[in-house]
């Protein structure tokens, strides 16, 4: 039993890791926090429905269409909404409402046009693999691999590239990375880009997994918050870690407790990690005053 | 004519929740999202009270107010070492885990399927039932607290926690304890949204956990911002607007279907426009920054 739920924490923790990830690229090269992050996730997974369901395109193509979608929309949100708070040296309030905004917007445009019920996007039963005591479904072990595909792609883009280069630099010290020329614009255009990517990528795995309705969204960007801060704020892979730490504890505690706790259990490990140790788990170079 | 007395009641809750938030998110600078929490604390703690102990409103009230003032202590504290995004994500943090409790702990709170029933609030023998009565006590209510945040927002002790808002380093080179400005705030606005909470049980008669989740603490913030923070009319006419809406929906024979989806992308719609050219709010006295 307690493997199949490990199990079980890993695949869920996958999907909350490549959220977070996301959402913390965002948070430090934007310094916003991005609650829409949730509203793109519902996007991209409603959008994949569209495609694939209603309107007959095979899966991989909707896949793309649907990902390429949620680059473009947090792209806009960072061109129209952010940047222009961002040039009047606005930060976290005015950020955290308009970004309030933007999510109340999009996510009851979606529920205007699809209808407030749950849609399931595969109907039929999945194929499952026996694995000693451990029974994981083909999607699960499919989360899995996705997740430690982008966590290489993105630690190895964020050690390598001359893009990754930037975006350390701009989340350590924007004025500094101003001065010496950086592009911000552009940074904060493929941070947006890619960290909406992620998000859609995780919305179309939870997608295919289980039902989807337009409230999906805010329990992925709030639970990716949680996981960024309790992987730690500053090293932007801690955050993956954070997430496939929450999956483990949530699993755990469905074990254990009940399920009805999972959500009162996220958010009393955020308060624990608050108190306690606020730079997170493994910690940055800053202290929080400095962020 | 009931119909507009119903609306304006809930104007009168909601103006109360209004003010109650401006004291933090206005006066102190504190963005909370725990507010819809402390709403329901009151609701539920009156309302236990009078059907479980058969106490009359005004002792069950004083018992919510005071017991919700102690969940706002505890909540404080730990928020308030914090600062930007993390204490807004530790007030979320509380909102959530309230709203579980009052889901889950169905031996006492009887979870999802609410608590019907409530009796109306008695007054010497009388007791108020109608909803012109209502309409009376809850008018009561909402001049009391207009009455008590006006005092407050011009006494020594307002004019401090807007100098927190301002600067706060400089009001700690004062020598003023900040931590505790911000704590007294905390409780006061608690207590101020346990009153509304009371009043919203008695009113409608029935209360289950849905109508305290994160979403109302963002209806209240919304309420705020939009009408404006850091006086007496702002928050005012931020309620009367934020719930004149969807009944000018009504009267526009938008479907009921749709109305609420549409109601909500106004709100969305209102709060990034305000946010980016009117940061003020509509009344309003301070700009977020």
């Amino acid at each position: 039993m307690l493997m199949q739920f490990i199990f079980n924490g890993l695949c869920a923790g996958s999907l909350f890791a490549i959220m977070a990830l996301g959402f913390s690229i965002i948070y430090s090269v934007g310094k916003v926090f991005h609650f829409a992050h949730g509203a793109v996730y519902t996007s991209a997974v409603y959008l994949l429905f569209l495609f694939n369901v209603s309107l007959k395109i095979n899966l991989l193509g909707s896949l793309l269409l649907a990902l390429g979608f949620a680059v473009f929309m947090g792209i806009i949100m960072d061109y129209f909404f952010y940047q222009p708070l961002s040039a009047r040296k606005s930060y976290s309030t005015a950020g955290i409402l308009t970004s309030l905004g933007i999510y109340i917007f999009i996510i009851n445009l979606i529920a205007l046009i699809f209808g407030n019920e749950t849609k399931i996007l595969r109907p039929g039963i999945e194929k499952t693999f026996q694995m000693g005591t451990v029974i994981l479904t083909q999607i699960q072990l499919f989360q899995i691999l996705t997740f430690a595909v982008f966590l290489a792609i993105t630690v190895l883009a964020l050690k390598f590239t001359k893009y990754g280069h930037s975006i350390r630099a701009v989340s350590e010290n924007e004025k500094l990375a101003k001065a010496l020329g950086f592009d911000i614009k552009k940074i904060r255009y493929i941070a947006f880009g890619y960290g909406s990517f992620l998000a859609g990528v995780a919305a179309c795995l939870a997608g295919l997994d289980v039902g989807i309705d337009p409230h999906i969204g805010l329990t992925a960007v709030l639970t990716a918050a949680v996981a960024m801060i309790v992987g730690g704020i500053g090293i932007i892979p801690a955050a993956a870690f954070g997430g496939i730490l929450i999956g483990l504890i949530q699993n755990l505690a469905v074990w254990q407790i009940s399920a009805r706790w999972q959500s009162a259990i996220t958010f009393f490990i955020l308060l624990i990690i608050l108190i306690f140790r606020p730079q997170g788990i493994i910690a940055g170079k800053k202290r929080m005053e400095e962020l | 004519m009931n119909y507009i007395l119903h609306i304006l009641i809930m104007i009168e809750i909601y103006i109360i929740l209004a003010l109650s938030l401006n004291l933090l998110l206005g006066l102190t600078g504190l963005f909370s999202l725990a507010h819809a929490a402390f709403y329901g604390s009151g609701a539920y703690i009156c309302t236990l009270l009078m059907m479980k102990l058969g106490l009359n409103y005004f002792a069950a009230l004083s018992v919510a107010v005071a017991g919700t003032m102690l969940l706002a202590i505890i909540v404080s504290l730990p928020s308030l070492r914090l600062k930007g995004d993390y204490f807004i994500l530790a007030t979320l943090a509380f909102q959530i885990c309230i709203f579980s409790i009052l889901y889950n702990w169905i031996p006492v709170t009887r979870g999802p399927y609410g608590i019907p029933g409530i009796p109306s609030p008695g007054l010497f023998g009388f007791e108020i039932s109608e909803i012109w009565q209502f309409f009376i006590f809850g008018l009561f209510f909402s001049v009391l607290v207009m009455y008590i945040s006006g005092k407050l927002y011009s006494s020594p002790f307002g004019r401090v926690l807007k100098s927190i808002r301002d600067n706060e380093l400089a009001v700690l080179a004062m020598g003023k304890d900040i931590t505790k400005f911000k704590v007294v705030a905390f409780v006061i606005a608690g207590g101020i949204a346990a009153i509304a909470g009371t009043l919203f049980a008695v009113y409608v008669s029935y209360i289950d956990p849905t109508s305290f989740t994160l979403d109302e603490s963002i209806f209240i913030v919304t309420i705020i911002v939009i009408g404006g923070t850091g006086n007496l009319k702002g928050p005012i006419a931020g309620a009367f607007l934020l719930l004149i809406i969807p009944e000018l929906l009504r009267f526009l024979r938008i479907p009921d279907t749709v109305a609420p989806n549409i109601r909500q992308m106004l709100y969305g719609i209102l709060l990034i426009i305000i946010i980016r050219f009117r940061s003020r709010g509509m009344l309003g006295e301070y700009e977020y920054e």
